[in-house]
């Protein structure tokens, strides 16, 4: 899934569409861990408030990280 | 084309009913980031109350003194209610100079639960978080303020799931994470909005639809009050209120009954909503993160001090109390409620760069309208 550099900035119209399952897999897959996040906090404290820290940094961590590699594409 | 219509269809209901809940979002989201705070900021203003050191065993006196001890101080007043705190050795009682106590307009008196010294005085006021609060909670327009925050809620809700279908037909050629930064300042603000708005949709989902459920907490605690308390009143009807029984006795009483619960607070007999006029109301929490969040009222008939009614709190209740840590995000300590606030300001771009995107298509739409109206349309943005 990683993306190639060249295809970040202009969308490479020669490759086909991608199917529902190929956009989707990655948000589900952090809507997934963050449901999780959201829940062990509520079961537990100590180790579970730890993995829940860490399960709802998800989406802020992919922020922070593909917002810095399109600046880098500068 | 039917696909091009759907999504057109879905793109224009995104528009719409995010348009429709937008300034209240915006006004959410602002209002929620200090209430996100609320205990940390609070500490800071108000000089907390600390019980005096004293040995370890020191034994705590009968809440029926904390009682007379408030009673004393305010000769005539009704006292309302007696909170116990869990960590220090403090109870605090509500004290009003009228029977059903107006909103906000009551002394909270805090004691020495083993002296009955008087620690601190509260006089009636509201602070500048008491202020956030309200606008946050319904505008200061009371009960349909909060009904109508609700309903925006659901427009939220629509306006999220309709960003999800669209979120589809703009990733087809994009990788997971494209911001093409290089581009226009519309593609890239489009590429953000895409970015934020798909990886926050869960935690945006479940905050927002806990705070829908949250306007629903007078209406559901009052449907249920309706089906309970009539029944329970039966055999005192037309009796007045009754004098607060032995407070001590009655927590005594259910703490034997039922030994894995912790008593948090006490109501008094009262005619106000909140309670029962022949009834203590000993409210109880589990021991767990979780049961700690199932508030559990026990009933202690006030006029023979001994019969316990623990009424089944229903399903709709119970789906409200764990929708409040859900949605306050005070569950897991400071580090989930700095990630709470992150997230909150990750919405406020969301919620930003749409009012951006939909302004700067207005714009180049009017502009290019004799040329391809319809192309622009089916785009979608």
């Amino acid at each position: 899934m990683p993306p190639s550099v060249s295809s970040a900035d202009v969308p490479n119209r020669a490759r086909h569409h991608r199917s529902a399952w190929a956009v989707f897999r990655v948000p589900l897959l952090v809507g997934l861990v963050c449901t999780a996040g959201l829940g062990l906090a509520l079961v537990g404290d100590g180790i579970w408030d730890g993995l829940s820290w860490l399960a709802l940094s998800l989406p802020v961590t992919l922020v922070a990280f593909y917002w810095r590699r399109a600046g880098r594409l500068r | 084309m039917v696909q091009a219509r759907t999504i057109r269809l879905w793109s224009r209901i995104h528009t719409w009913t995010s348009l429709v809940c937008m300034l209240f979002l915006l006004m959410l989201c602002v209002t929620g980031l200090p209430l996100v705070f609320h205990d940390e900021i609070d500490d800071l203003l108000e000089d907390e109350i600390a019980a005096p050191a004293m040995p370890e065993a020191t034994p705590r006196l009968s809440l029926d003194r904390m009682i007379a001890a408030a009673q004393a101080r305010f000769p005539g007043q009704y006292v309302l209610l007696l909170n116990l705190k869990q960590a220090e050795p403090l109870v605090t009682v509500a004290v009003s100079p009228t029977a059903v106590p107006a909103p906000g307009n009551f002394h909270r008196l805090t004691l020495d639960a083993r002296t009955a010294e008087m620690l601190g005085e509260e006089t009636p006021h509201q602070d500048v978080m008491d202020i956030v609060l309200r606008i946050h909670k319904d505008m200061f327009a009371g009960l349909p303020g909060e009904l109508f925050l609700g309903a925006m809620g659901l427009v939220f809700a629509a306006s999220i799931i309709s960003g999800v279908v669209v979120y589809w037909p703009f990733m087809r050629r994009l990788d997971f994470g494209t911001i093409r930064r290089r581009s226009s300042p519309r593609v890239k603000w489009l590429d953000t909005h895409n970015l934020l708005g798909i990886v926050t949709v869960t935690w945006t989902i479940v905050v927002g639809l806990t705070g829908m459920i949250n306007t629903l907490a007078t209406p559901l605690f009052d449907l249920w009050r309706a089906q309970l308390i009539p029944v329970l009143l039966a055999p005192h009807l037309d009796k007045p209120v009754a004098p607060i029984p032995s407070v001590q006795a009655a927590v005594e009483l259910v703490c034997a009954r039922f030994p894995d619960r912790l008593v948090t607070s006490v109501t008094m007999p009262t005619s106000a909503r909140f309670g029962s006029p022949q009834h203590l109301v000993v409210w109880t929490k589990g021991a767990t993160p979780f049961t700690a969040r199932m508030l559990q009222p026990m009933l202690v008939d006030a006029n023979d001090g001994k019969t316990i009614v623990a009424p089944e709190v229903p399903w709709y209740l119970k789906t409200l109390q764990v929708s409040r840590p859900l949605h306050f995000g005070d569950y897991g300590g400071l580090p989930l409620k700095i990630v709470w606030a992150l997230l909150d300001v990750m919405t406020i771009i969301v919620l930003v760069s749409g009012i951006y995107l939909w302004a700067a298509r207005r714009r180049s739409s009017a502009r290019r309208k004799p040329l391809d109206a319809g192309q622009t349309a089916a785009a979608g943005v």
